[in-house]
């Protein structure tokens, strides 16, 4: 018999972005993998109690995977689970930012090899996983947030005016437009749509987040001691940056944003 | 076209169902064309009449064809006990086990803002408003051991904090008839910790 599409196999660790049901016992999986970038899966009596595949096919699950190519979908033969992050399942506010991030991977093109996006992802569900309290959740979601605006080629201009090309003097005001792609001076913010009054500390921040390896611990201590004025800021300044530029719109930043308002008026993470 | 209008029309409609392909839809249609009128005619009326007469328990969210279901309106069930489950056909599942006889409450879904549902969606401040008119003391939670399970039970759990009332949830570990060598770590990693002494 000679050999088929459907029975080349291949291997590769990938992050479990979605699960969905797929027939009676069955899920099918969207994974981000550094070689492939965002493909789909099927994942074999996953849903059933006893399917060996059960636990891996669950959201922010970082497995390696072995897979069989199919006619329209590839099939999940075997997976070995690396982490299931298993402090984020269980937390509102860590779900929802898992949630947000999956969601843009997810706004990746299919079958396009993304290493640094894999990474980005994997460094932040590590981080998301492991901290301890709102401020580390939200130092880790306002990271996720620079690094994959510059990943998808959005980076913004920190410094100079994006509109006259001026560089802006240290104790000079500035305003923040996500549309125009950076820092506006007095003169131009006038020429864009809402832009937001900002602080020079809250800029140094983003440009520090989008050239770190790591989340900060937290924004309010050393090297960024940013006030809560101005981590709001840089919050805000980040997510519109992110928004304006994503394709499509995303459906957990509706319950991202409730949970974090939430958590913030408690002062806590467990608002789980 | 490939077929004759009216059987088109079936097949459309047949693979709009879950889990129905075109083969299935095929194979369903041309088993409902050799059936006899009567036989059909049936099934129409129960399809009409499950959604012309099927709603939400108005205690419990379960589905039924009165105002109040069974299990609510029932005096035989035990006061004191509720079962939280995410959707009505997780009721069915709980009283196939024959072990519980105390009275449910259906969420209506369970906590995902990849499909955009939020604790607001979810029917849980009825449930609050059940504990003190039904004298509730325990809470089970019946949720699926997935991502979205946990999360949802974290949150209904937190909701109950203030209650007084005792929560628990189904226990997580091997499946009856299951071979162990091939559980994955995390549920023999549950397993091991919910293990428990016997005799």
């Amino acid at each position: 018999m000679p050999r088929t599409a459907a029975s080349v196999p291949f291997a590769t660790r990938a992050v479990v972005l979605r699960a969905r049901p797929l027939g009676e016992k069955d899920r099918i999986l969207t994974l981000f993998s550094p070689e492939r970038g965002k493909f789909s899966a099927v994942a074999r009596g996953a849903r059933s109690p006893k399917g060996k595949l059960a636990a891996t096919a669950q959201p922010f699950v970082l497995a390696r995977f072995a897979l069989a190519t199919g006619r329209s979908l590839d099939i999940v033969t075997q997976a070995q689970i690396e982490t299931m992050h298993p402090h984020i399942a269980g937390n509102v506010l860590k779900t929802s930012w898992a949630s947000f991030a999956s969601e843009c991977a997810d706004h990746a093109p299919e079958g396009v090899a993304d290493e640094h996006g894999f990474a980005v992802l994997e460094v932040f569900l590590d981080a998301l996983d492991n901290s301890p309290d709102f401020s580390a959740i939200e130092a880790a979601g306002v990271w996720f947030q620079s690094q994959w605006l510059a990943h998808s080629g959005y980076a913004p201009t920190i410094g100079f005016c994006v509109v006259c090309e001026r560089k802006i003097e240290a104790d000079e005001e500035l305003w923040f437009g996500p549309l125009a792609g950076g820092t506006l001076c007095r003169n131009c913010r006038g020429t864009q749509n809402s832009p937001e009054r900002v602080s020079s500390d809250s800029m140094r921040a983003l440009y520090r987040l989008e050239r770190s390896r790591r989340p900060p611990a937290s924004l309010a201590d050393a090297p960024f001691s940013l006030s809560e004025r101005a981590q709001g800021e840089l919050a805000r300044s980040v997510e519109r940056a992110l928004l304006v530029h994503a394709d499509g719109r995303f459906r957990s930043l509706g319950t991202l944003q409730d949970a974090r308002a939430v958590a913030h008026l408690e002062g806590n993470s467990s608002l789980s | 076209m490939l077929y004759p209008r009216p059987l088109e029309a079936l097949l459309y409609e047949l693979e709009k169902l879950p889990g129905v392909g075109p083969k299935s839809a095929q194979r369903l249609a041309f088993a409902l064309l050799r059936r006899d009128a009567q036989q059909n005619d049936d099934l129409a009326g129960a399809i009409r009449d499950v959604k012309a007469k099927i709603r939400p328990c108005e205690n419990c969210g379960n589905y039924t064809d009165v105002e109040i279901c069974d299990i609510c309106a029932s005096p035989k069930r035990e006061n004191g006990l509720l079962c939280v489950v995410a959707e009505a056909r997780d009721v069915l599942a709980i009283e196939n086990s024959n072990e519980f006889f105390g009275r449910y409450h259906v969420l209506g879904g369970l906590f995902n803002p990849l499909e955009g549902v939020g604790p607001e969606q979810l029917k849980i401040s009825e449930m609050i408003g059940r504990l003190g008119p039904e004298h509730v003391e325990e809470v089970i939670l019946a949720l699926s051991p997935t991502v979205e399970g946990e999360t949802t039970g974290s949150l209904v759990a937190r909701a109950l904090e203030k209650h007084g009332v005792k929560v628990t949830q189904l226990a997580r570990g091997l499946p009856f008839g299951g071979d162990l060598d091939y559980a994955d770590q995390v549920t023999i990693a549950g397993a091991l910790r919910g293990r428990r002494e016997l005799g």
